[in-house]
């Protein structure tokens, strides 16, 4: 058990870059609590803050998300997140650079997986 | 502050102080951000920001993961940011030393105390402990808190380096290597540091020379007294001698001395004084206060000279033997005299002691 738990730790590490990326693309924009809820909701593979955090300083500093404040809160407004009465908030938006690395690690992904369920398949066999 | 607040702050300062590798803007920054989350979250679990705090990781934990992902902490290897180099720490250390020096030798030097010819071993004691307690609790208050990460001293500083925590190890690094860090100019703090040790080396190689010198305007001043004294003799015999009536003698003098005068007027008158010599002059004693120690701080008031006089009786023929006197002659500083020891001069008291061969 001690070895799966670790390698899940490995795994999530990877994983968590590309579940982030997908969420924004999917949702606009999303401050930092938003998206360790999201991510914790999807099912079994929880990430916390340890982990949401740092992954986000490196992809804003990589250039894959752009951030902004939003001082006294946020509300959703017509043209996106406004300001609005609570404690500042974070958000991240994927970027260009983001979309584009998305696209290619979804694809890069996608191969593994194939060839994940190709060798299950011959397994079942 | 709420107890609430408390316990968010104690956890946003404790990432804060692990935080110092990425430098105080970006710190700043991640600490901003969890502080919304933390609060956003408290909000959503009814309004326990504890509860929430204990749900969430340690900022231990957090801070490495940070620094993990910025390549400044390595999980296997550790922190790759560079230690500060071995002299720089040793010469920070050296200077911390010399500080604390400094702050002590002050505080002796605001505490000195003049033991005086008798020293009174109570106040020793005393003072000798209160310097050795002092010194003792400025040692443990110095190493206790130096070693504490986020510390810094006038050493660190002067040679540009802070001690952070990384990954739970702290150590020494150079502040031009913790992005996005102010350097601090040190010139003025070098300055600053060097002109106080200098200032306090001039105190204490001067204090001693300065109580030399007042002791040593104080000896000559009792030299000068002593001559006064002789001085003061020497001109009452001279104007017995040439015939001043005692009457003109006295104005000045106790009655003591003014029967010694008389006493000596009578020999003269009697024929029996031929002629006279001053002998031994002997500075006696200073009085300072109520007690006969000599302090460097007290003005003495009065000072007591002994003057010997020979006086050579008339005789028929042969060698005469002299007879010899004792004056004490005490003089006493006026209050107009503008000259540091001077005296008005007068005899208050005579003691004669008289071996005559008549």
């Amino acid at each position: 058990m001690e070895d799966l738990s670790q390698w899940l730790v490995q795994l999530r590490k990877g994983v968590v870059e590309l579940l982030v990326l997908r969420l924004l693309a999917l949702k606009g924009e999303l401050h930092g609590y938003a998206i360790v809820k999201e991510l914790n909701s999807i099912g079994r593979l929880v990430a916390g803050e340890s982990t949401v955090y740092p992954v986000l300083k490196r992809l804003a500093s990589d250039g894959l998300v752009t951030s902004r404040w939003v001082e006294g809160g946020a509300v959703e407004g017509g043209s996106g997140v406004e300001a609005g009465a609570g404690p500042p908030r974070k958000y991240y938006r994927i970027s260009d650079l983001g979309s584009a690395f998305l696209t290619d690690a979804t694809a890069e992904w996608d191969a593994l997986v194939d060839s994940l369920n190709t060798l299950k398949g011959e397994g079942n066999d | 502050m709420t107890k609430e607040t408390d316990a968010l702050e104690q956890y946003l300062s404790k990432l804060e102080a692990e935080l110092e590798a990425i430098g105080p803007v970006e710190s700043a920054d991640v600490i901003a951000e969890i502080r919304s989350h933390l609060t956003e979250a408290a909000a959503d679990a009814g309004g326990d920001i504890e509860a929430t705090i204990e749900q969430f990781d340690d900022p231990e934990v957090l801070a490495a993961r940070i620094l993990e992902e910025r390549g400044i902490l390595s999980a296997g290897t550790g922190s790759t940011l560079p230690e500060a180099p071995g002299y720089a720490k040793a010469m920070a250390l050296v200077f911390d030393i010399a500080m604390w020096l400094v702050g002590v030798l002050f505080l002796l030097f605001f505490a000195y105390i003049d033991v005086g010819e008798k020293p009174n071993i109570t106040v020793i004691i005393i003072a000798w402990t209160l310097v050795t307690a002092l010194a003792a609790a400025s040692v443990w208050w110095w190493t206790k808190g130096r070693r504490r990460p986020g510390r810094r001293t006038a050493g660190l500083d002067i040679m540009g380096l802070r001690r952070i925590s990384i990954g739970g190890a702290t150590r020494i690094v150079r502040i031009a290597d913790i992005p996005g860090a102010k350097k601090v100019s040190n010139l003025g703090q070098t300055i600053g540091v060097a002109l106080a040790i200098l200032l306090l080396l001039s105190f204490v190689n001067s204090m001693p020379r300065q109580n030399k010198q007042m002791v040593a305007t104080w000896v000559e001043s009792a030299v000068q007294e002593s001559s006064t004294g002789t001085q003061i003799v020497s001109s009452l015999y001279r104007d017995v001698t040439i015939g001043v009536k005692p009457g003109e003698l006295t104005g000045a003098s106790t009655s003591q001395a003014r029967s010694a005068i008389k006493d000596l007027v009578s020999r003269r008158a009697s024929g029996k004084l031929e002629s006279y010599e001053i002998g031994k002059v002997e500075l006696a004693a200073w009085q300072s206060g109520k007690d006969r120690s000599i302090s460097p701080w007290a003005v003495p008031e009065t000072t007591t000279v002994f003057v010997t006089v020979e006086e050579f009786p008339k005789g028929a023929g042969g060698a005469t033997v002299p007879s010899h006197y004792t004056y004490e002659v005490i003089c006493k500083p006026e209050p107009e005299t503008k000259y540091s020891g001077g005296c008005v001069y007068l005899i208050k008291s005579v003691k004669i002691s008289r071996e005559d061969t008549d």
